[in-house]
């Protein structure tokens, strides 16, 4: 008798057992690695007589993982890669043959947010040449402000340090500054999408000038600062920036005015700068032909993209002006480093981007800005400034401001 | 809700002294003395199936009691928190109303603070590990915990049924950035069923269900910014897309178990009880359309096995305990088509925790009139193996813990009787390894590293308990108990203080 009940109780806890086993519905599956092959091609391009070397760096942006390769004279890599989500950026040498001489060209390409999961196995990347302008360029951005001596936040001071790097006198007379209107954390599906073509400006400054009226001697900076004061008589920690060379001025507010120090022209919308670095900068030249009010007329952009929260789909729509990818002399791209999520620019102009901020309302950021590499000296012993169109590779991150020193 | 907890806290009060004038006249010494049994509270096991508290007790009991918990820790999880400051009241009840019924309940309020609380800005760290949000700035956590339970079992025949229920409710906070206010439930019913077979032994089964639910939320008042928050994945890996703005987290889950049970009808003084309990659990981010970012899936197996025997002066016995936990973590992984919207990509398996124990202890007990002295060494045998697949990262602890406990149990000639316990054991690790690859993070690694330094130490543990019941007019038994709990890292060592002070009846 105590037998019986023994085992029907012992079978009892084994239906249940099997039960709980059967119960798991098991939709997940064990660690999936995928052998996938990156094929990289310039020939839309250029034609290549020989991939000379290729510089990979592949990023899985669920772990945050970043693994570099190097390819040596050849286009293709296989790679055993986890499934995931990834970005991958290269940069690499190749050669064109042009009657019997040889000629290197620098060559970029840039593939975001693409799905490895095991049902493709292969991806083409095309690669586009990386062409320095030799021209303006933007040295530094001060962007996050400054604190006081009891921690407080201070704003104001900050500036960006446009610098001449080229080896001839460059005028900054109507030289077009533009703040991006999307930003670089926050990726939507924008329609229609015309970064191939043009970048988006949410606002835009002018610099002032008749074309002869501010000249930039070769490695030469200007300057251009949000209030140009003496911000240490307001704050013993910040900078004086009282002969900058031009100042930012909103005229519909109740903005600082230095007299001393010309005002940029407001072309379009109120100019904020984002003490995070949320947006990209950049430098463009607007043909002689074109006036700001036409600039303004003929470029309008109107864009729609779906914003979807708690699962309901609100459709959005918002105003920019397209400015030709052409026109553009230089771009930055700037993102806090935790929640980065897309380039706002053509990866032609700016393939990489740049941050002082870690995480998003890191504090860390004050003080701090985002300077461009040296790579040696020209002739005349000023700097020259490394401009490969990728702000990762270009700029120091959130490195001492060069005005506070 | 808080004013409405305490209601029911005095109503169940109430009760307790209800049941006290209820009673029958019991030896308050003789029901005080069982409740401090060692051997009556070992055999407590198999009184999780609540059929099996029939007949447990000899005697009913009430019992008040207010505490006092005091942790100074050098050596600790940093997701647990360094020091412990906690205040406690409860009341507990078990009746048995005639030969074949049996109520009890119990009703706990404490409240107290965690200090330095790292990497873990959410409650319960033991249900919801690894899956946890996260900082490096932490600090001091607030908590007030409620919980009421009841049971009832009933005789019918050779059977009895037996159900209990649990609730347990807790809030958790800081005042200070950054701001987690957790609010997590527990609800619980054990349903259990035992027969009696000739008289000489029974046969039990229970099952239970469990349903846990914690909502998380995590906010900052500072104007100049707060730190990164990380959604943690296991052994320092956090997903880079869910992390940085999301300040919600949900965790529900369910706990399905059953376990068997078999023992001597009369003295208990041998048992078997094996069971299993199975924890499955989901978090969700609530700000990305409830998306589901993580399963838990666990299972826990026990066996405790027991068995006592009477020699001439003396009594002694043997106990076995096992356990084997297995746990699963599986992560979604995500495609970000629009900061707003994440298409899973699919959900993979990546952490895993086993753990192994098994416990045996013997008990020697020599009694006379006034004197009860006990001995139990014991030896317990560990092993652990943490892992997660990639980056590939683990932890592989082994460990040996020996010791010996000893408790003289005195009866003074005022009928009033002490308890002295002391034990001292060492853990000493036969196995300690660590990989840990690709952490992004130097924060991060310090933190793995300070937690594994803590998990592989050897170290002593001595443990000193005085406690002091006697008979006072109107409240007839009261008692205070004091504890100190010393535990050696050498260097390090952490230290814990503990009393209370109470009424029986």
């Amino acid at each position: 008798m105590p037998r019986k009940y023994i085992i029907k109780t012992c079978l009892f806890i084994v239906f249940l057992f099997n039960f709980y086993s059967c119960s798991d519905d098991e939709n997940y599956i064990k660690e999936q690695f995928t052998n996938f092959t990156f094929t990289f091609d310039a020939s839309q391009n250029l034609e290549v007589d020989q991939y000379k070397t290729l510089k990979i760096k592949l990023t899985e942006l669920n772990s945050g993982l970043t693994n570099e390769y190097d390819v040596n004279n050849n286009n293709t890599i296989n790679l055993n890669l986890a499934i995931g989500t990834y970005d991958l950026t290269v940069n690499g040498i190749v050669t064109q043959n042009n009657n019997g001489n040889t000629t290197e060209i620098n060559v970029s390409g840039l593939e975001t947010s693409f799905n490895i999961n095991g049902t493709t196995n292969s991806k083409t990347i095309n690669l586009f040449i990386n062409t320095s302008l030799n021209d303006l360029v933007i040295e530094e951005i001060f962007f996050t402000g400054s604190k006081t001596p009891e921690g407080q936040m201070y704003f104001g001071d900050q500036y960006f340090k446009i610098t001449n790097n080229s080896d001839r006198e460059i005028f900054a007379d109507g030289l077009l500054i533009i703040q991006t209107a999307f930003m670089t954390v926050d990726k939507q599906d924008i329609r229609p999408n015309i970064f191939n073509e043009a970048l988006s400006a949410g606002a835009i400054i002018l610099l002032p000038g008749d074309g002869n009226t501010y000249p930039i001697p070769a490695g030469e900076s200007i300057i251009i600062a949000e209030d140009a004061i003496n911000h240490k008589e307001f704050n013993p920690l910040s900078i004086d920036l009282s002969n900058a060379d031009f100042q930012i001025f909103k005229e519909d507010s109740d903005d600082i005015d230095n007299p001393e120090v010309p005002k940029v022209i407001n072309v379009y919308d109120k100019w904020v700068i984002h003490t995070q670095g949320y947006y990209a900068y950049a430098l463009a030249r607007i043909p002689d032909n074109i006036t700001n009010e036409n600039l303004i007329l003929q470029n309008e952009y109107r864009y729609e993209y779906d914003f979807i929260f708690g699962g309901t789909v609100y459709p959005m729509d918002g105003y920019a002006v397209k400015i030709p990818n052409e026109w553009v002399i230089d771009a930055v791209n700037l993102s806090v480093q935790s929640i980065y999520q897309w380039l706002v620019t053509s990866p032609i102009l700016d393939m990489g981007w740049t941050s002082v901020t870690q995480f998003d309302g890191d504090e860390n950021r004050f003080g701090k800005s985002v300077r461009r590499k040296i790579i040696g000296q020209t002739s005349n012993g000023k700097n020259l400034l490394k401009d490969t169109n990728n702000s990762t590779q270009d700029f120091d991150a959130g490195v001492k401001p060069s005005l506070f020193n | 809700m808080r004013v409405h907890r305490y209601k029911l806290f005095l109503l169940f009060f109430i009760q307790a002294f209800y049941s006290f004038s209820q009673t029958n006249q019991d030896s308050i010494l003789e029901k005080t003395k069982e409740n401090e049994d060692y051997i009556f509270n070992t055999q407590n096991i198999i009184n999780q199936n609540p059929a099996n508290k029939l007949y447990a007790r000899k005697h009913n009991l009430t019992q008040l009691k207010t505490s006092l918990v005091n942790e100074k820790n050098d050596y600790y999880l940093k997701q647990k928190g360094k020091d412990l400051k906690r205040w406690s009241v409860s009341v507990f009840t078990d009746q048995n109303l005639n030969n074949t019924t049996q109520v009890w309940g119990k009703a706990n309020y404490e409240q107290g603070t965690r200090k330095s609380v790292q990497w873990n800005e959410t409650s319960d760290y033991e249900k919801i590990y690894p899956y946890v949000v996260a900082d490096s700035v932490g600090g001091d956590i607030q908590f007030e915990h409620y919980s009421f339970s009841g049971g009832y079992a009933k005789k019918i025949s050779s059977f009895t049924l037996g159900l209990e229920g649990h609730y347990h409710a807790k809030m958790e906070y800081r005042r200070v950035d950054p701001r987690p206010k957790n609010i997590s439930t527990d609800i619980n019913f054990v349903l259990g069923l035992n027969k009696s077979i000739h008289e000489k032994w029974t046969i039990g089964v229970k099952g239970n269900i469990e349903k846990y639910t914690q909502k998380h939320h995590l906010s900052f008042h500072s104007n100049q910014g707060f730190p990164q928050v990380y959604t943690m994945t296991g052994l320092g890996n956090y997903n880079a897309l869910l992390s940085g703005k999301p300040r919600e987290a949900y965790y529900e889950g369910w706990t399905y178990g059953a376990g068997i049970q078999a023992f001597e009808n009369k003295k208990r003084d041998w048992y078997i009880d094996l069971g299993i309990k199975t924890f499955l659990a989901d978090k969700v981010m609530p700000e990305f359309t409830n998306l589901k970012s993580s399963e838990i899936k666990q299972n826990y197996l026990y066996t405790n096995i027991a068995k006592m025997y009477k020699a001439t002066n003396f009594d002694w016995g043997l106990f076995l305990n096992a356990s084997k936990l297995s746990r699963k973590g599986i992560e979604s992984l995500f495609t970000n088509d629009i900061s707003s919207n994440f298409t899973t990509l699919g959900k993979l398996e990546r952490y895993k925790n086993e753990v192994n124990n098994i416990k045996i202890n013997g008990i020697f007990i020599f009694d006379n009139l006034r004197n009860k002295h006990s001995f139990s060494p014991q030896i317990l045998i560990s092993q652990e193996h943490e892992t997660y697949s990639y980056p590939f990262s683990e932890i592989k602890l082994g460990s040996v813990n020996y010791g010996i406990n000893y408790q003289w149990f005195h009866t003074l000639k005022n009928n009033s009787f002490f308890i002295l316990d002391t034990e001292i054991s060492a853990k000493n690790l036969y196995e300690k390894k660590a990989t840990f690859t690709s952490v992004r993070n130097e924060a991060i690694l310090e933190m793995l590293m300070n937690n594994f330094q803590f998990q592989s130490a050897n170290n002593i543990n001595a443990s000193l308990a005085f406690s002091y019941h006697f008979k006072v007019p109107i409240l007839d038994m009261m008692f205070v108990n004091i504890r100190a709990n010393y535990v050696d890292f050498n260097p390090h060592h952490n230290f814990s203080f503990n009393s209370s002070i109470g009424i029986t009846f």
